[in-house]
């Protein structure tokens, strides 16, 4: 089971990899973001797959904070590429 | 027998995951342009994750463990459509066209 | 008031991940789930003025939900049966979509669901008028018949 564990994970880094391709590459900013994404989607999931063959839950936590770490990455650069600031300057009446 | 039932469906999931998580990058590689791109990461990315992590859990069985997937099942289910209906909108925002078969000449 | 309800949900979440770690860490987490809901409050406000969901509106989301499980699924494997092909058969494309629906949260289940059928995307949503990119036209013959639009009316806009 563990081979099969550690062949998933390899897997993962090898698309992971092809990603970062595409991030490198992409010609617009939106799919480099989104390419950074799908990397921290996979990210997540080979800390989860590191957790269950080393039997650590701390592996868990780790992918849970990279995960929503993840998510607010993907939510404040689209509002920066959206309206070219990070915060809203006024607060709607 | 049961746990060898229940390690053959945890290594079912993770191997379907793994192909799903292919798909996704294929597609990231492949599609013509960025709108394209976003249908092939929300769709097979969450489903990817989730079925290898449901095998994950399969495996580490009934304790601490298993709550803490499911709150990342939970996570992924509700972000990663998230994130790509927020960075597609960002870009239709700040004028990217998508890409047809009939402007395929014109730059991005 | 909501600040309560919002520290109680957040110290519940932190109770179950940090479960059989030592009094202190329940004083922490409840301190700073009270921390976070203040700063939620105060820095995500909005106007808005929608009345919550009725117990009946919840559940009949909860199934809608259930039910959007049983598209995903498919949706994924059409995307990477499309993906694989060699020719790459896309044609994609935008439309317009102007829904029926009023309520605010409805709008937006029904931009969610229409993320999650095969082949459609939604891009933006902008009052009554849903932004939609598709891979391929023959995939928008679901969003034509409105089908996913009726069962949200049917759960959340019943003529009172």
């Amino acid at each position: 089971m563990s081979n099969l564990l550690w062949g998933a994970i390899l897997f993962l880094l090898v698309n992971a990899l092809a990603c970062l391709g595409r991030a490198i590459h992409g010609p617009t900013l939106p799919d480099r973001i989104i390419a950074a994404n799908v990397i921290g989607t996979k990210t997540v999931i080979v800390l989860v797959l590191l957790g269950v063959i080393l039997n650590q839950v701390i592996w868990l936590d780790v992918a849970l904070v990279y995960g929503l770490l993840s998510f607010t990455l993907s939510l404040v650069v689209g509002r920066l590429i959206e309206t070219g600031r990070l915060a809203r300057l006024e607060k709607p009446s | 027998m049961i746990e060898w039932l229940i390690n053959g469906l945890a290594a079912v999931l993770i191997l379907a995951g793994c192909g799903f998580f292919l798909a996704g990058t294929i597609g990231l590689l492949r599609l013509p342009d960025f709108y394209c791109r976003v249908h092939a990461t929300t769709k097979c990315d969450p489903v990817g994750a989730v079925l290898i992590l449901t095998g994950a859990g399969l495996l580490s069985g009934p304790d601490l463990g298993a709550i803490r997937i499911l709150a990342l099942i939970a996570l992924i289910v509700i972000t990663s459509p998230t994130a790509g209906h927020a960075l597609a909108r960002a870009g239709w925002h700040a004028g990217h066209r998508p890409w047809t078969r009939e402007n395929r000449d014109e730059p991005q | 008031m909501r600040w309560a309800r919002l520290t109680a949900v957040g110290f519940l979440f932190w109770l179950i991940l940090t479960a059989g770690m030592g009094w202190w860490t329940v004083l922490i987490g409840l301190a700073i789930a009270g921390l976070v809901a203040v700063l939620k409050i105060h820095m995500l406000a909005t106007d808005s003025t929608e009345p919550t969901l009725s117990g009946r509106e919840t559940l009949g989301m909860i199934g809608y939900a259930l039910g959007m499980i049983a598209l995903v699924l498919p949706a994924a494997w059409r995307v990477a049966m499309i993906v694989m092909r060699r020719d790459l058969n896309v044609h994609p494309g935008v439309l317009y979509h102007r829904t029926t629906l009023t309520r605010p949260i409805a709008r937006t289940a029904l931009a969610n669901s229409i993320t999650l059928t095969p082949g459609t995307h939604c891009v933006d949503l902008d009052d009554d008028r849903l932004v939609i990119h598709y891979l391929n036209p023959n995939f928008t013959a679901a969003l034509d018949q409105h089908v996913l639009e009726r069962r949200l009316a049917a759960i959340l806009e019943r003529p009172a």
